[in-house]
């Protein structure tokens, strides 16, 4: 059986059976970026200058993207010996954490000194910290260079932890990724937002740019609970000032205030928006996004009608 | 979409007449919902990439509609064998190519015709 040798840069590895590129590479020791290694997150980027890539490796990627020999790591088992390098995109731009805001619902608002990095609201990115450590996150706004994320405190998180005290620390950012994007195109159909948690981030970031569509416009956003639909104010008035039909959901809501106690999934029935006029955008828990894209999808919207950012956990 | 039976006596292909990618098309998504909604056969189908699962049924139907794909025993065997199928799951998967066609108005001869192209790899699919 001929070997499936790696080379990137100064690092070498003969593949074992069954071995992804990424695994090869990072025993040889090259720190090779990754996150959630379930191609998802899209950390891994790398870009094959020799030999053929799998198709399961090129999952998620725009076809020119995958002309040009991007590739998933963590999911190419090759059958021959590959050259890769990290893509142009993939290299980290210099950035400064500039402000962070603890708001509500155990989320920072953190502002991000970003120079002239190139993203959409609505896209995501990922932000490395010096020591490599990286996670990916959503743009809730674009200013002048300033960009504005909303990152969820969790427990023990590594990052969210470090960010909460990290106003004028250094970092870099890699990116942009995602389908959450308004584009002039989507003026044929209805719009319907649907998020969970920090999944509202990209979906009011996307809003903000889909003022001019004349169709329209339903935003879902739930939450575990009533405390946790952080920012409600700011984002009832922006609906209001936007034309966008707001639906607030959570569980421990008393079903008053305009909050239902009602599942999102049941009140999206309930709205009763046309499968084949309706262009719907998903953010939020994996398992909740893909749940939700299959139940659409079998109520008969279709796939390419469908887009969604499900926020995958890093290993 | 309708479809009639021209060509018979002058030997055109299947694929043409049951409607060529025009009738792929108008299938896949009926198909790729019935599998899904299968509780047989969900889990061989039910992936976290809808979009290249469903171009795997959209491959799987231009093969059985007689259309330009080509897939060698080998590649029919190698793709299927890690699943452990058994009869059950080959028979559940024809029950809803057939009732998808016969949902698209598709004559029963045609239905026939791409039944047996499906049934003909029968024993490659199951690792026999």
């Amino acid at each position: 059986m001929p070997e499936n040798r790696i080379l990137f840069g100064s690092y070498s590895c003969v593949l074992m059976p069954g071995e992804t590129v990424l695994d090869g590479l990072l025993r040889a020791g090259a720190a090779v970026p990754n996150g959630c290694r379930s191609g998802v997150c899209q950390s891994c980027r790398l870009k094959a200058t020799s030999g053929a890539i799998p198709k399961v490796a090129q999952v998620g990627l725009r076809p020119s993207e995958a002309e040009r020999g991007i590739f998933l790591s963590c999911l190419c088992r090759p059958n021959e010996s590959l050259d890769v390098e990290l893509p142009n995109e993939s290299r980290p731009q210099p950035a400064r954490i500039q402000r962070v805001e603890a708001l509500e619902g155990n989320v920072l608002r953190v502002e991000v000194d970003a120079g002239g990095f190139e993203i959409v609201p609505g896209q995501f990115l990922h932000l490395v910290r010096e020591d490599g450590l990286r996670r990916a996150y959503s743009v809730n706004q674009v200013g002048d260079s300033v960009l504005v994320l909303h990152v969820e405190e969790l427990p023990g998180g590594k990052m969210s932890g470090w960010l909460r005290a990290a106003e004028g620390r250094e970092c870099s950012l890699v990116g942009p990724f995602g389908d959450v994007v308004y584009r002039p195109e989507f003026a044929d159909k209805d719009i319907v937002c649907v998020g969970t948690g920090t999944g509202l981030s990209p979906l009011w970031g996307m809003l903000r740019n889909a003022g001019a569509h004349g169709r329209k416009k339903t935003l879902y956003f739930g939450a575990s609970s009533v405390s946790r639909l952080y920012l409600r104010s700011e984002l009832t008035a922006f609906c209001k000032a936007e034309g966008v039909d707001l639906v607030l959901s959570a569980f421990d809501s008393s079903g008053q205030d305009e909050v239902s106690a009602v599942p999102i999934e049941d009140l999206i029935e309930r709205g009763n928006h046309n499968p084949m006029t309706t262009r719907y955008f998903l953010c939020g828990a994996p398992g909740f996004v893909r749940g939700l894209r299959k139940k659409l999808y079998l109520s008969g919207t279709p796939l390419d009608q469908i887009l969604s950012d499900p926020f995958e956990a890093f290993v | 979409m309708s479809w009639t039976k021209k060509g018979e006596a002058m030997g055109t292909s299947l694929y043409e007449r049951i409607g060529g990618e025009a009738a792929v098309n108008a299938a896949v998504d009926v198909f790729y919902r019935k599998v899904l909604s299968d509780v047989r056969i969900s889990r061989f189908f039910d992936t976290v990439d809808m979009d290249a699962q469903r171009a795997k049924q959209k491959a799987f139907l231009t093969y059985a509609f007689g259309g330009p794909a080509n897939y060698s025993g080998k590649d029919m065997r190698g793709a299927h064998v890690h699943l452990g199928l058994n009869e059950h799951h080959f028979n559940a998967v024809m029950e809803n190519l057939g009732a998808t066609l016969e949902e698209l108005g598709v004559p029963a001869d045609l239905i026939g015709e791409a039944a047996a192209i499906a049934m003909s790899v029968k024993n490659e699919v199951l690792n026999r």
